[in-house]
């Protein structure tokens, strides 16, 4: 506990202030999902009767439960920030005024440029509210051929995309963005499928896809993608106008061990990614090996910073050892580890 | 961790036991150039650990990886913390697997240390064990999932009463070969070139791996278990 008495007043008038303002909020965002409703429904003039009143009763419901969310949102700032009355009033206040970018709150991920694929306005609409309030630069797709161009010409950390959408559908467009040239077809692709598990995940992942997240997700669910797939240093920040120097887990190792250390490292890496993972590796024939190769590369991937490839093959070990969804783990793994070769190459160049 | 002074202290000595040699470099280098040790002694072995163990006095904490003959049994590391009472223990490992870490915080560890946690963090948990608490992984607090129960004892720490010969190191085959024959820890010890202390170490182990309590039961245990020609 610091501070006098008196602080502590003025911040307790404070946060009452910002928690006055903060329900103003909740009744403005019922107000949206409202009107959100309406344009999911379309034509609301054509509907009578029961079909009306059904509308009615959706609208109120979704009303109630927009500003319990706001409620629950209020609760999980103040258990995040307990303790600390000064910060929780800042994040309120940067919550309530729509200037989020300081704010990071529920992801330690530095913030990004983000590519979010969707036919559908509202899902659109929502992922970007999570992505924004994580500090992050959101740009729309509406269909898999738009995607397709914007990441062919710009720089994205990230794609969400969906399955299903109206012209090129999200494996297509997929397809089409790994068959680009350059760095940009490596970006993360990540899949927002429908509620039903993906069918096809594993030969998704072949095609490309980095990842997937059934929708309806929360925004923690999301959060926990999006740390696993932007905190590596294969996807630096993009945005330039953060100026501030990030540390990045490669310059602690080098730090406390040394450069010679590193490459030797890397080279060692790069050696058991090809092993694990090379042009020779059927994956069906050595899952005996599977689960030793990936054991070894979780230590290893770690001590030098990959923590994703290191998570992904602790998943493989895991999925290799008991023989459950070994092929999506082995072919996320794998992407994974093509990418942290390709930095460790040029690392190893660089030296 | 800039900042973040290495501690005065002298003459402190730590164990590494791991077969990889990699990563002993970098544990040896955080636990003199962050954690103030004066010296780390490298081992590739359990039998190699516990002989470094027995011949000085002034270990005070030892880590010891998952993946090495030895180890896939919890009473070796449970026969370390037996014999050295003063020595914090750790497990260093590349799996974080829940029945895993159970095993291992039962047979007595100070800690149980994920190798993906990175430098950092690494350093980070290393501390706390050194500084006294007991560190897990955070993972550990979630519930486990149904289908994380596994019945097929998938730990690497499985139940002691897997008594066969593969739990043991070869060493400790070596000492209950001989004690089969009813020599004696002396002479035991001059046979195997190893000191008395290591073997009542291997002893210990051996003990536990067998679910025995004295030397006549385990002599019995191992006539049946070892081949004839021994």
């Amino acid at each position: 506990m610091s501070g006098d008495g008196k602080t502590e007043n003025n911040e307790a008038a404070k946060l009452r202030a910002e928690i006055s303002a903060l329900r103003r909020l909740t009744r403005r965002i019922g107000h949206d999902f409202n009107n959100v409703l309406q344009t999911i429904i379309g034509d609301t003039e054509r509907l009578a009767g029961d079909e009306l009143n059904r509308v009615q009763e959706l609208s109120e419901s979704i009303l109630t439960a927009a500003s319990t969310g706001v409620d629950l949102a209020r609760e999980l700032l103040a258990i995040g920030h307990a303790g600390d009355r000064a910060e929780l009033t800042d994040a309120m206040a940067a919550a309530r005024s729509g200037d989020v970018g300081s704010e990071r709150p529920a992801s330690s991920t530095v913030a990004a440029r983000i590519l979010v694929a969707d036919d559908q306005e509202p899902i659109r609409e929502y992922v970007r509210s999570v992505l924004m309030k994580a500090g992050h630069e959101v740009t729309f797709a509406t269909n898999g051929a738009d995607a397709v161009a914007a990441v062919r010409d710009a720089d994205f950390a990230l794609v969400l995309m969906d399955v299903h959408m109206p012209g090129m559908d999200g494996p297509t467009a997929i397809q089409k963005i790994r068959a680009l040239d350059g760095p940009r077809a490596k970006v993360p692709i990540i899949v927002m499928s429908g509620s039903e598990p993906l069918e096809d995940a594993p030969s998704l992942a072949a095609q490309g896809m980095t990842d997937q997240i059934a929708k309806p997700f929360r925004a923690a669910a999301l959060f926990q993608k999006l740390d696993l797939w932007l905190n590596r240093p294969s996807s630096p920040p993009i945005s330039s106008s953060r100026e501030e120097t990030v540390k990045t887990p490669i310059d602690e190792v080098c730090e406390l061990m040394g450069r010679p250390w590193v490459v030797r490292g890397l080279i060692k890496l790069t050696a058991q990614i090809d092993e694990a993972f090379g042009v020779r590796s059927e994956i069906a024939a050595k899952s005996g090996q599977l689960t030793e190769q990936a054991h070894a590369l979780v230590g290893l991937s770690a001590l030098l910073g990959f923590s994703t490839l290191s998570q992904l093959c602790s998943a493989l070990e895991e999925a290799s050892r008991y023989g459950r969804d070994v092929r999506l783990a082995f072919e996320q793994a794998k992407a994974a580890a093509l990418q942290a070769r390709e930095v460790a190459a040029g690392l190893i160049a660089a030296d | 961790m800039k900042g973040q002074p290495a501690k005065k202290s002298h003459n402190h000595v730590a164990l590494i036991a791991d077969d990889d040699e990699f990563f002993r470099m970098a544990l040896s280098t955080i636990l003199t150039n962050k954690l103030g040790f004066s010296e780390v002694v490298q081992t590739a072995s359990l039998d190699e650990a516990v002989e470094k163990l027995s011949a000085r006095a002034n270990i005070s904490l030892a880590l010891f990886d998952l993946a090495m003959p030895g180890m896939e049994s919890p009473a070796s590391l449970r026969a370390v913390r037996d014999c050295f009472e003063e020595l914090r223990v750790a497990v260093v490992s590349g799996s974080k697997n829940r029945q895993d870490v159970l095993a291992a915080l039962q047979a007595g560890v100070h800690g149980y240390v994920p190798k993906g946690l990175g430098v950092v963090e690494l350093v980070r948990a290393l501390q706390q064990i050194v500084d006294g608490a007991i560190y897990v992984p955070p993972s550990i607090a979630n519930l486990p999932a149904a289908t994380d129960e596994r019945p097929d004892a998938s730990s690497r720490l499985a139940s002691p009463a897997n008594s066969t010969l593969d739990v043991l190191t070869p060493r400790q085959r070596g000492v209950l070969a001989l004690l089969v024959k009813g020599q004696s820890n002396k002479a035991i010890a001059r046979e195997l070139k190893l000191g008395e202390g290591t073997v009542k170490v291997h002893m210990a182990a051996l003990f536990r791996s067998l679910g025995v309590k004295s030397r006549a039961a385990a002599a019995v245990a191992g006539e049946r278990l070892l081949p004839p020609a021994l």
